[in-house]
C-alpha cells in the first residue's frame, strides 16, 4: 500500500534520486521485455502464454498481434508491425513511451504528472472497443487482424 | 497590561470538528488540491493495460487505484476523479472478461471440447 501511496505523492520532500528510482524500474522492465520479446520468437509457442480470449472466441482481442508487432519494430520492420497490429504500433506503444518519459520529467523536477485530458481518457477505451469489432469483421481482417 | 495574555483555548479537543466531517488536506496548498491526481493517471493507464495486453494483472490494481482516486477527490485531495472512475470501469471490464473466458475455457476443458493444444503451449 504504501508503495501506491509514495507513486501517488508527488513528495518534494523526498530526494531526486529517491523519485527517480520508479520510473528507472519501469523504464527498465520496459527494456527487460522488450529485449526478451526482441530475442525471444513470439511466433513460436511456448515463449509466451497464448490469449484466452483467442483461445477461446476465436476472436482477437485489441492487443493480439500486439508482441508480434513489438518484436517486428524492435527489428525494424515498421510495415509488418503496423499489419499485425496497427493500434498498439500508433497508438498504445507511442503513449507509453511518452508516460515513461514524462515520469522521468516530474520525478527530476519532483512534480506531479502532467494532467490526462479526459477527452483522451474517454477516448482510448472508446478506440480499443472499435477496433475490437473492426478486426473481428471480415471484410476489414486483412487490414487489421494479425 | 498583563491581561494582554490570552487563556489557553478551551480544554483539549474541544475545537474538535463534529464527527464525520471531512479533514482539510495536510500541508499548506492553497485550494485545488491535487497533491494525489496521480492516482487518476495510473488508474487509467493500468485500465488500458489490463484491456490490451495485461489481463487481471493490471485489472485489479486499476480498481483499486482508481477507487483510491476517487477518495481522494472525496477528501479535496484530487481533482481528476473521473480518470479513476475511469480506471474502475475498465478494471471491472477487464476482470469480467477474464472470469467469463476462465470459466468457459474451464467447462469446455473439463467437457473435452478442446484440449491443453489450443492454447498453443
Amino acid at each position: 500500500m504504501s508503495a501506491w501511496a509514495d507513486a501517488a505523492t508527488p513528495g518534494t520532500s523526498r530526494s531526486r534520486v529517491r523519485r527517480l528510482m520508479a520510473p528507472a524500474a519501469a523504464s527498465a522492465l520496459a527494456m527487460g521485455a522488450t529485449a526478451y520479446n526482441a530475442w525471444g520468437d513470439p511466433y513460436a509457442p511456448g515463449h509466451f502464454p497464448g490469449c484466452m480470449w483467442l483461445a477461446l472466441t476465436g476472436m482477437w482481442c485489441p492487443g493480439c498481434g500486439g508482441l508480434r508487432a513489438t518484436h517486428e519494430l524492435a527489428h525494424g520492420d515498421v510495415w509488418a508491425a503496423l499489419a499485425l497490429n496497427p493500434v498498439v504500433v500508433v497508438v498504445i506503444l507511442p503513449l507509453l513511451a511518452t508516460l515513461i518519459v514524462l515520469w522521468w520529467v516530474a520525478a527530476w523536477r519532483g512534480t506531479a504528472l502532467p494532467r490526462i485530458p479526459l477527452w483522451l481518457a474517454v477516448g482510448l477505451p472508446v478506440l480499443l472497443a472499435v477496433f475490437w469489432v473492426l478486426r473481428n469483421i471480415p471484410v476489414l481482417q486483412p487490414f487489421l487482424a494479425p | 497590561m498583563s491581561d494582554f495574555q490570552q487563556p489557553p483555548a478551551g480544554p483539549p479537543g474541544g475545537a474538535m470538528p463534529p464527527y464525520g466531517t471531512t479533514p482539510p488536506p495536510p500541508g499548506g496548498f492553497n485550494g485545488g488540491n491535487e497533491s494525489k491526481n496521480n492516482l487518476g493517471t495510473w488508474a487509467l493507464v493500468l485500465g488500458i493495460l489490463g484491456i490490451v495486453c495485461c489481463g487481471i494483472f493490471t485489472a485489479i490494481p486499476a480498481i483499486i487505484v482508481g477507487k483510491k482516486s476517487q477518495e481522494a477527490e472525496s477528501q479535496g485531495l484530487a481533482t481528476n476523479g473521473q480518470l479513476g472512475k475511469i480506471g474502475v470501469i475498465l478494471g471491472w471490464v477487464g476482470v469480467g472478461l477474464f472470469a467469463l473466458s476462465l470459466i468457459l475455457n474451464g467447462v469446455l476443458l473439463a467437457t473435452g471440447a478442446i484440449s491443453l493444444d489450443t492454447y498453443g503451449f
